[in-house]
């Protein structure tokens, strides 16, 4: 039971095929150097030394925006079922959906006080 | 499938080539029009005005050493330009053109888009997210510690903005009362262009499609004074050019979506379909060219800030406001 | 069509279910349960579950992936070694589980009455169809959800703005060098 999706998975097919012909590409037609120095390989850190990079060194805001994304990604997900079929429902569906926006927004201003939107 | 296999088939080729396309006259146009804002010619002497410049690039790219930098994990950090660009080219595979065409000369008919389906605004969202780890990827498998930097900022912004981008069409889903790119064509074309009722869903779409395709002034992801060039810092020639292909691609297929769900797509008067969607299309491609041109980089911090304290409760607003419209209005 | 379709997408998820569990580095392992993620939303398809479909991308691949990566990328390479220790209850207690839901596979295969392909409207599995089944038959649970995603929010925000897991992580690494100092002196003592 694939229906329309049969033919977004061949045109799937063809994107992939293009992006897989220019990665193909970019190794077999490049210029091949004639002294393959180490230094070439280096990695690129603007005239400063590579040094060691711990990646703990990252924000706590990474971790937060992504637990907020996952809130609120979950909350349009299950917005958008009830928005298609709002016009019918009537007033019934405008309740509900106040109050299911209401009780995030709840969460949001707390979010906003507690200063988890601040970008530290 | 709305055609047959064959129909179909080619429909895909000849659409994912003309996207290549018109990406590829697009990054002519770009430059031309940057330098006509920054009162300079642009590029003007590979062919008639500078036409065949793309090409020239295309062939310096393809002639690039392949360059693998030492602390990278090879199959990964080939694997990250391949996912962005399939992911593009991937999302723009639903963009309705019109409705149906036939082929001059003979009684064969076929529609003017490659499928209809009950989720086509989901689906793009879906492919959009997926777009976002081949940056990750490549942040991470490059092994440098700006590409690291850049591939998560990279992620941070975009998510931030995927939610006031989703939050900013469920006004137009509620007016269409479907997700399927025909549907809210044919309202459109029935009732009123979306953009008239949903203008602050339509602003708001707007600075989240910018921030989305990681333009100026909200590309903090490849900031050159602050993290070198981002996630593709280790990345040259044709991998390069896959991840700015990518971005482009993105920019192409939000302003395709912008002109779907907010100006009626391919409907209008005496033009064909196709030339509708690409007049409306490129008309938002000029304001991002134009963005481009005249604004300063934001912050990173203020970034954040405009995501989630600006555009997430006015996209919010827009949503409770347009329900009670459509409800009691 | 759709059999081959089903084939592919089966194998890919039941490989990068595999590569999961087998790889050692928390990153690639993320990856490959992006994959199989991809892979089940494939499925979802087969079953005309469109919406379902789309959110799981949406919601697992796009958001839950996200904070995995994240998490994976603020600890850093001290992930990266696993715990080399065997607790020989955890074994059995896996073995049980797993066999526990062989058995029920085996048992639902094997008393299964469907002789036939399930046949359902073209509507099944769209978002329409999905509105209306949450707005009447759950429509309790699905104003629990909000409440629930408002739990989520505020213990996100609680747990992120308790003491910085990297200092933990610092504070440990100091210890260990300190005890590995310790012992070197010693060593040289002793000769």
């Amino acid at each position: 039971m694939l229906g329309d999706w049969a033919s977004l998975l061949i045109y799937l097919l063809f994107a992939a095929l293009v992006a897989g012909t220019l990665l193909f590409a970019s190794v077999a037609l490049g210029t091949r150097g004639r002294r393959e120095g180490r230094q070439k390989a280096y990695s690129f850190e603007s005239g400063v030394s590579v040094g060691s990079f711990a990646p703990s060194n990252f924000s706590i805001n990474y971790y937060l925006t992504a637990m907020l994304f996952i809130v609120f990604d979950i909350e349009i997900v299950y917005l958008y079922p009830l928005a298609v079929i709002l016009e019918p429902l009537g007033v019934f569906g405008f309740v509900e959906l106040c109050v299911f926006v209401a009780v995030l927004g709840l969460g949001y201003v707390y979010i906003w006080r507690k200063g988890a939107l601040e970008w530290k | 499938m709305v055609d047959g296999f064959f129909i179909t088939a080619i429909k895909g080729f000849a659409l994912v080539n003309l996207l290549m396309g018109f990406f590829a006259i697009m990054t002519w146009v770009e430059r031309r029009l940057i330098g006509r804002f920054q009162v300079r010619l642009g590029p003007n002497r590979v062919g008639p005005y500078g036409l065949l410049q793309p090409i020239a690039d295309l062939g310096k790219l393809l002639r690039k050493q392949s360059v693998i930098p030492a602390g990278a994990r090879p199959r990964l950090y080939l694997l990250a330009p391949f996912v962005s660009l399939t992911c593009a080219i991937g999302a723009f595979g639903l963009m309705p053109f019109g409705g149906v065409a036939s082929v001059p000369g003979t009684d064969i008919d076929f529609h003017l888009y490659m499928a209809d389906s009950n989720v086509a605004l989901l689906f793009v969202a879906a492919l959009g997210s997926l777009g976002f780890y081949g940056l990750l990827i490549g942040g991470w498998a490059s092994g440098s510690k700006y590409s690291l930097l850049g591939g998560m900022r990279a992620i941070a912004q975009l998510v931030s903005y995927e939610v006031a981008f989703t939050l900013a069409v469920i006004g137009v889903v509620i007016h269409a009362g479907s997700l399927s790119f025909v549907d809210i064509v044919q309202q459109q074309s029935d009732w009123v262009w979306f953009i008239v009722p949903q203008f602050l869903g339509f602003v708001v779409f707007m600075i989240a499609a910018v921030a989305e395709s990681n333009r100026p002034p909200f590309d903090l992801a490849e900031a050159d004074g602050e993290v070198v060039a981002g996630y593709h810092t280790e990345y040259g020639g044709m991998r390069f050019a896959m991840f700015a292909n990518a971005e482009f691609i993105n920019a192409i297929t939000l302003s395709a979506l912008a002109a779907v769900l907010f100006l009626g797509g391919p409907s209008g008067p005496l033009l064909p379909g196709p030339l509708w969607m690409l007049l409306k299309a490129g008309f938002f491609l000029f304001i991002f060219i134009w963005l481009r041109a005249t604004t300063p980089r934001v912050r990173f911090d203020q970034l954040m800030s405009l995501g989630w304290k600006v555009l997430l409760p006015a996209a919010t607003l827009n949503l409770v406001v347009t329900a009670a419209f459509v409800v009691y209005g | 069509m759709a059999t081959v379709v089903w084939f592919v997408a089966s194998a890919c998820a039941i490989a990068s279910a595999l590569a999961v569990i087998v790889q050692r580095n928390p990153f690639i392992a993320a990856i490959a349960l992006l994959g199989n993620l991809a892979s089940l939303a494939t499925l979802y398809l087969l079953l005309q579950s469109d919406f379902v479909a789309a959110a799981q991308i949406i919601v697992y691949a796009g958001a839950v992936m996200v904070m995995f990566l994240f998490v994976i990328a603020y600890v850093g390479p001290h992930a990266e070694v696993p715990d080399e220790r065997r607790h020989t209850w955890q074994l059995i207690a896996a073995c049980v589980a797993a066999g526990a839901i062989l058995v029920e596979i085996a048992l639902a295969v094997g008393r299964s009455t469907l002789d036939s392909a399930a046949s359902v409207e073209d509507s099944f599995g769209s978002p329409q169809a999905v509105g209306e089944v949450f707005l009447t038959r759950y429509v309790g649970a699905f104003e629990l959800v909000s409440l629930l995603l408002l739990v989520a929010a505020i213990a996100g925000v609680v747990l992120g703005s308790g003491p910085r897991p990297s200092r933990v992580v610092d504070e440990r690494q100091r210890r260990v060098q300190e005890a590995r100092d310790l012992a070197a002196s010693r060593a040289g003592d002793d000769r």
